[in-house]
């Protein structure tokens, strides 16, 4: 049925067109010319020095209060991890009487060792279950319930695959261990990364999923979001006011020199 | 919603002595329109990248077979299922069914303005479905019982004490018209939905179909709920929102953006390609991509309109359209709004009944300046004109406006005769002088011309005319 559906309609598409019907012309993606294009920003991506990603770190700084997101440098794992919790401490619960944190499994956030910073400040920390084996699937109850812990939450810790200068864009990508909610529901979205993740803008980015797609890897994932700034709304009197649906604050933490 | 000339009339008429609704749309314009022409000022490529991004939109038009059955394979590569319908009753059902076997009783929606053109959310509500809209502006028309106004701010048309009243007598809060706490009643309040429905519906920016994601964007974080927490999510495509491949939405992207909204990019790009993976905590177990025809293989095969399958709905038109800025939203009577509308709108549902639309408009081509994508709105509806003036098999078009045309015969003839010209000229000056006149000019033409002096004066005829001036200094 869904089959004939799709044959039917198609072959409508190609009439309008002005194809012949059973056109067995094999599929040419157009290509405006710009895998030079690719090339060379990939290419620019590769070669950068310290002093490149010093100069997109600046360029960050202009950006990131236009959109309101909040950019701490760190030199240290130990810096960052105290200027995450001079935030988390001064953070109010919105969702429940108790303050919370979510955070993904993630080698960057490892090293930062929230567990025993939280314990100290009588924070709970939830990470997400681990699954027992790659095969493995999760119940919904399990997912429901991180669910809730999530919703929850007052701050929800990522670490972001990449940060765009140009934008103050977090491009934070759906892997196991890394679930979506966790920069979704929680009021405060803290993401962590280091200096090296800095590209410059969009066109660098899509270059690299493209390269990367075409080589064969699931490089956009199921589900990628680019995340610039908090939450926002314009819908009342086109009067800007942030938390709208999503977290009404998002902080980057960088680490320099790695 | 119904669109008609009567309702036209009275939809203009009834914006126009509004002066809140005056205000607010002159205000949106204000920031929008100016904003965007510097925001594509400050592209890296310049300005001119509207012109690529339109080459960029009628070569994937122009490829839509081949990009279609790309599009469908990878979705249902990466899990997801695909569903081509042909008109709106068929993505109507199929929404239906697909509720139905899920056990579907409560669905939140993302903005998308092709569930309005479907009339999907009566189906649903039908169905005993309780259909919640999550867009903070789209929730608010919803609540209030009236349709969208604006393509991205449906609710442009309310003020912030109607917004309180209204929060009062529906949701039973304490009144405030403070816009930071009416915002925190919604998203408390919608937040409960978000969690507990069983199926998000949303629109399609932009398709990629090289990779199989489709590609949505918001400002509130309204879409990444819609498509992260139900168990179900549905997305409804116009079979036109394709880009070839990733390159290609990197440049889309940053356009519909500042078009929308003069805006680098919105806060939140959601790529969804497809459902949950084993191992994964969140996302829907199924996802279900719906193309949507609906009248537009129709524009497809006909190359003078084609064009106009290059639009994203960006609402960047409507951002600097005298029209609207005069005449709202609501007077449309459909869907798609301002220029875009106007030419859409004629072409999806017969030329004959949105012959206003397409006459309604100036011509003054703003539209074009800030789209974009650069579409020529102001030839589309010339042409439209024309269909309507000489009538179309194609488009079963019906002449209208025959005394228009008749006018316009005479005065052809006139213009080429030079001596019946004059003559004819001469007569009208002299005859003028028995017209009632208020100071230099003429108050009131006898019928069928009075409709002209209802609401404007009229200069008379020169008593010597010009080209008598000319031969005869
Ligand atoms: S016609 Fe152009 S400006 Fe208007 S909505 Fe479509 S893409 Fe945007």
């Amino acid at each position: 049925m869904a089959e004939h559906n799709e044959q039917q309609f198609l072959s409508r598409v190609r009439r309008a067109l002005g194809r012949s019907n059973r056109s067995g012309k094999p599929l040419t993606t157009p290509d405006l010319g710009f895998t030079d294009q690719i090339r060379s920003a990939i290419k620019r991506t590769r070669n950068r020095q310290d002093a490149d990603f010093s100069a997109l770190a600046d360029i960050l700084k202009t950006a990131a209060p236009e959109i309101n997101l909040g950019v701490e440098f760190t030199d240290t794992a130990d810096r960052m991890r105290s200027a995450m919790m001079a935030r988390i401490e001064q953070a109010d619960p919105e969702w429940g009487d108790k303050k919370t944190v979510t955070a993904w499994r993630h080698p960057l956030l490892e090293r930062l060792e929230l567990d025993a910073a939280l314990s100290r400040l009588n924070v709970p920390l939830y990470y997400p279950p681990v699954a027992v084996s790659a095969a493995d699937d999760f119940s919904n109850a399990e997912c429901d319930e991180f669910k809730t812990r999530a919703a929850k939450a007052t701050v929800g810790i990522t670490a972001a695959d990449f940060c765009l200068a140009d934008t103050g864009t977090l491009v934070l990508r759906n892997r196991p261990d890394h679930p979506r909610i966790v920069s979704l529901l929680p009021s405060i979205h803290m993401a962590a990364m280091t200096m090296n993740q800095l590209l410059l803008d969009f066109t660098e980015l899509y270059a690299i999923l493209s390269d990367e797609f075409r080589q064969g890897m699931d490089t956009v994932t199921n589900a990628m979001t680019f995340v610039s700034g908090p939450s926002k709304t314009a819908d009342i009197e086109a009067t800007l006011v942030h938390g709208a649906h999503g977290p009404r604050q998002v902080c980057l933490f960088i680490l320099r020199g790695e | 919603m119904t669109h008609n000339p009567e309702n036209y009339r009275q939809g203009a008429r009834r914006a126009i002595s509004n002066p809140t609704l005056q205000a607010s749309i002159a205000n949106l314009q204000e920031r929008l329109g100016k904003g965007t022409a510097e925001a594509y000022q400050r592209l890296k490529e310049g300005p001119a990248l509207r012109l690529k991004a339109h080459e960029m939109r009628m070569s994937a038009i122009d490829n839509l077979d081949g990009l279609l059955r790309q599009l469908a394979g990878k979705v249902r590569e990466n899990g997801g299922s695909v569903y081509f319908a042909k008109d709106a009753a068929a993505a109507v059902n199929y929404c239906l069914e697909v509720a139905e076997k899920n056990g579907v009783r409560r669905v939140v929606k993302g903005k998308s303005m092709i569930t309005e053109e479907i009339n999907l959310n009566p189906a649903l509500e039908s169905a005993g479905i309780e259909t919640v809209e999550t867009d903070l502006g789209e929730y608010l028309v919803q609540m209030a019982g009236e349709p969208p106004s604006h393509m991205i701010a449906p609710a442009i048309h309310k003020i912030r004490r109607d917004i309180g009243r209204l929060f009062t007598e529906k949701l039973g809060v304490t009144y405030t018209e403070n816009p930071s706490e009416l915002t925190r009643i919604a998203r408390r309040a919608l937040r409960d939905k978000f969690i507990s429905a069983d199926m998000g519906i949303t629109g399609c920016n932009l398709a990629c179909a090289e990779t199989g994601h489709a590609v949505l964007v918001s400002n509130e974080g309204n879409i990444r709920m819609t498509t992260t927490l139900p168990r179900v999510h549905v997305a409804i495509m116009g079979m036109e929102r394709i880009v070839a491949n990733l390159f290609d939405l990197d440049i889309m992207i940053r356009l519909l953006c500042r078009g929308a909204a003069a805006q680098k990019i919105s806060t939140y790009v959601s790529h969804i390609g497809g459902p949950r993976a084993p191992g994964q905590l969140d996302g829907p177990d199924a996802f279900h991509l719906v193309v949507l025809d609906n009248g537009r293989t129709k524009i497809l095969g006909d190359t003078t309109f084609r064009e106009i399958l290059g639009c994203i709905r960006c609402a960047g038109c409507l951002n600097v359209c005298p029209v609207y800025r005069k005449i709202g939203g609501h007077a449309y009577g459909a869907a798609y709004v301002g220029p875009v509308g106007a030419v859409v709108t004629p072409l999806l549902t017969g030329i004959n009944n949105g012959r206003h639309l397409c006459r309604g408009e100036t011509l003054c081509g703003a539209c074009k300046a800030a789209c974009p994508v650069d579409l020529d709105i102001p030839r589309m509806l010339v042409a439209l004109r024309e269909k309507l003036a000489y009538g179309d098999e194609h488009w079963q078009v019906k002449p209208d406006g025959m005394a228009e045309r008749a006018a316009m015969g005479i005065w052809s003839f006139l213009v080429t005769h030079p001596p019946l010209y004059d003559a004819a000229f001469r007569t009208c000056a002299h005859i003028q002088r028995l017209l009632p006149m208020e100071g230099n000019m003429i108050r009131r033409l006898p019928p069928p011309f009075n409709t002209w002096t209802r609401k404007r004066d009229m200069m008379p005829l020169a008593d010597i005319s010009f080209t008598r001036k000319i031969r005869n200094p």
